[in-house]
């Protein structure tokens, strides 16, 4: 089933845009994780939205904190609440977790599978690809060497791990949103450090094909993200002044970004 | 409104143990991603890969995961295994080991590694019980092998991951010469007069001189090609990853003839009296007969299963013996009609998978499956009967 959906189609486009550009593995991942990226935009782009909503709520966050500082549960209320009014989500960042991860391990089994290391590999994939589309089994063996790297094995050299963990760091780093109180603000530092050494770990461990995917992937977040924030600085200075939005309904606070 | 506070109670609640909460779901993604990744990446304990054997005076020679065995072809007791115990260095088999008998004073057996990159010779003694001593190894590739070796003329030739073919004298396995073509060459090289054929993932057939390794010619096809070419009716025939079986020349290597079969064509055809048996990897095997171009039966006999190993032909009993690599099966089909043999053949409760070519040595026929742990097993040639397994399950 997962490879009914998800596998065999990712591993024929690849195949497709091996055949399209110049039949070259990299740029068939690349472009793959391109696409990914873009069909996952629209949630990221909501995800960030939300999360700037919250650094703007800091101030008054801050002022729940000392007003309830010994009654946490109604300050958990009162900031739920205030992030209803605002239009906010904060659990936003673990749904796009949560969907990333099927797209990455299919993005994965397709580069292995379409790669095929070894003769018991390549013996399974014939039954993966889709004969409906002329000529792809005249592809393979697809060329795995790029540089040092052969894109069915891990990075020999640690070059790429090291990367993704730098691109993986910085990208939480700015999608971190501010913590609202110590307890948080822990908890965020070991997030930033768990993510990076995470995947980092993946990259070091599994085929350089999905450290390529990450650091492409963490590569394209960065530059969304500072996209993002130059187009909604430059709406937000167009736009009211915040403090009249607190009191503004979710559905009003939505429409005016 | 009420609605809204338990909402928000919940929250406050699971806000509370939010820390731990994400620091768990990290870990469990970790574990979970993890056994994901590892599974398609084929990761386990051991590297399997697929076996090869020969057979010689009642011996049979194995290249089975990590080591190479001697066998009684009668019992499948074991004489010997190289290296001696557990072997440190995971270099599981694929290249079927070779015998030169005319080599040393019993005879040099020739087995090449796959991931240790390494061709070894071991000189055989007086009984195939001796253990054999290392004469020597050859480190000069830079890849994998693969396919078996090639004796000629005091050469053994064997092509390599690393895309080149490499020619080794046989008396001290000093490199006599080698080619580099652009892919890896797991296909076994055929040797006709003075002329070396070797098939290549590069989709291109080269014809070399033997004694100099000098190309002569190169011919290319659709796809690649893994599987060995045979020649047979004055023609070297062979099939590649384009589901393409060709008919070439062998002085100038151009194109006689191609036929499309249903897909890929990997294993190396058996033959029989200028007849080809081909089976492809989707099950479809054909009778060809190489001299008339025509086939003999009416339709591809089909069997449910991918074939990757050489299947063997019994004349006397006009049966073609096909390996089931994913089922671990063994079809016979009627070498005159095509018809599956329902009579031939037993089932065994776990039978692994056959991915290696099939031997036979006039009364029985052996199997290497994998993932199983019966590694060797011995069949009688005209009723399928299991004579023997090795290592037993008790062993």
């Amino acid at each position: 089933m997962f490879d009914a959906i998800l596998v065999r189609p990712i591993l024929n486009l690849m195949l497709v845009l091996y055949k399209f550009l110049g039949h070259e593995t990299i740029v068939a991942v690349a472009v793959v994780t391109l696409l990914i990226r873009m069909a996952l935009t629209p949630m990221q782009l909501k995800q960030q939205k939300s999360m700037r909503r919250q650094q703007e709520l800091r101030p008054k966050l801050d002022e729940l904190q000392k007003k309830y500082k010994d009654d946490r549960e109604r300050l958990a209320q009162e900031q739920m609440k205030m992030y209803r009014e605002a239009g906010v989500n904060p659990t936003s960042g673990c749904l796009s977790l949560f969907i990333q991860l099927p797209l990455m391990i299919g993005l994965y089994q397709a580069i292995i599978r379409v790669l095929a290391a070894t003769p018991l590999q390549l013996l399974a994939l014939p039954d993966d690809i889709y004969r409906w589309i002329p000529s792809l089994s005249t592809l393979i063996p697809l060329k795995s060497q790029f540089l040092w790297l052969d894109l069915g094995l891990p990075d020999p050299f640690y070059v790429l791990p090291v990367l993704v963990v730098v691109t993986s760091w910085y990208y939480q780093k700015l999608l971190t949103p501010p913590a609202m109180d110590p307890q948080a603000e822990a908890m965020n530092k070991q997030m930033m450090l768990m993510m990076p050494l995470m995947t980092g770990f993946f990259s070091a461990t599994y085929a350089s094909g999905l450290a390529i995917y990450f650091l492409i992937s963490n590569l394209v977040g960065i530059l969304q993200y500072f996209l993002f924030r130059k187009h909604y600085v430059a709406a937000r200075s167009a736009a009211p002044a915040p403090a009249k939005r607190g009191s503004a309904s979710p559905s009003g606070a939505r429409k005016k970004t | 409104m009420r609605k809204w506070r338990g909402i928000s109670d919940r929250l406050g609640q699971w806000r509370k143990g939010h820390r731990r909460f994400r620091w768990w779901s990290l870990l469990i993604l970790a574990l979970l991603v993890a056994p994901m990744l590892s599974a398609c990446a084929g990761g386990g304990a051991r590297h399997e890969s697929w076996p090869g054997l020969m057979v010689s005076d009642g011996t049979l020679y194995v290249a089975n995961l990590e080591h190479v065995q001697a066998l009684n072809a009668e019992t499948g007791k074991v004489y010997w295994s190289f290296p001696e115990g557990e072997s440190k260095k995971v270099q599981p088999f694929y290249s079927t080991p070779v015998l030169a008998e005319s080599y040393g004073e019993h005879g040099f057996l020739l087995v090449a590694g796959y991931s240790d990159h390494t061709v070894y010779a071991l000189a055989l003694g007086a009984s195939p019980a001796e253990r054999p001593d290392e004469v020597w190894r050859f480190e000069g590739a830079g890849g994998q092998y693969v396919g078996t070796g090639t004796l000629a003329d005091g050469l053994f030739i064997i092509g390599n991951g690393d895309g080149s073919v490499y020619a080794l004298n046989v008396e001290d396995g000093s490199e006599a010469w080698h080619f580099i073509t652009r892919d890896r060459v797991w296909a076994t090289p055929v040797v006709v007069g003075d002329t070396v054929y070797v098939a290549s993932l590069d989709h291109h057939l080269y014809a070399l001189d033997l004694a100099s390794g000098d190309e002569l010619w190169q011919t290319e096809m659709r796809g690649a090609i893994a599987g060995t070419p045979v020649v047979t009716a004055g023609s070297l025939w062979v099939g590649d990853f384009a589901s393409t079986l060709y008919q070439v020349d062998l002085e100038s290597g151009s194109i006689l003839w191609t036929w499309e079969a249903a897909d890929w064509l990997w294993a190396t055809p058996a033959v029989a009296d200028d007849v080809l048996y081909l089976a492809d990897v989707s099950g479809h095997v054909y009778a060809f007969d190489a001299a008339t171009r025509a086939f003999i039966w009416d339709a591809p006999s089909i069997v449910d299963d991918v074939i990757r190993g050489r299947p063997i032909v019994n004349q006397e009993d006009h049966l073609l013996i096909v390996p089931g690599y994913e089922k671990g099966k063994l079809y016979a089909i009627d070498t005159q009609t095509g018809k599956l043999r329902q009579d031939w053949g037993v089932t065994l409760e776990n039978p692994g998978r056959l991915p290696g070519d099939l031997v036979a040595d006039g009364t029985r026929l052996y199997t290497l499956p994998i993932l199983v742990q019966e590694r060797v097993q011995a069949f009688d040639l005209d009723s399928g009967e299991l004579l023997w397994s090795s290592p037993q399950p008790t062993e």
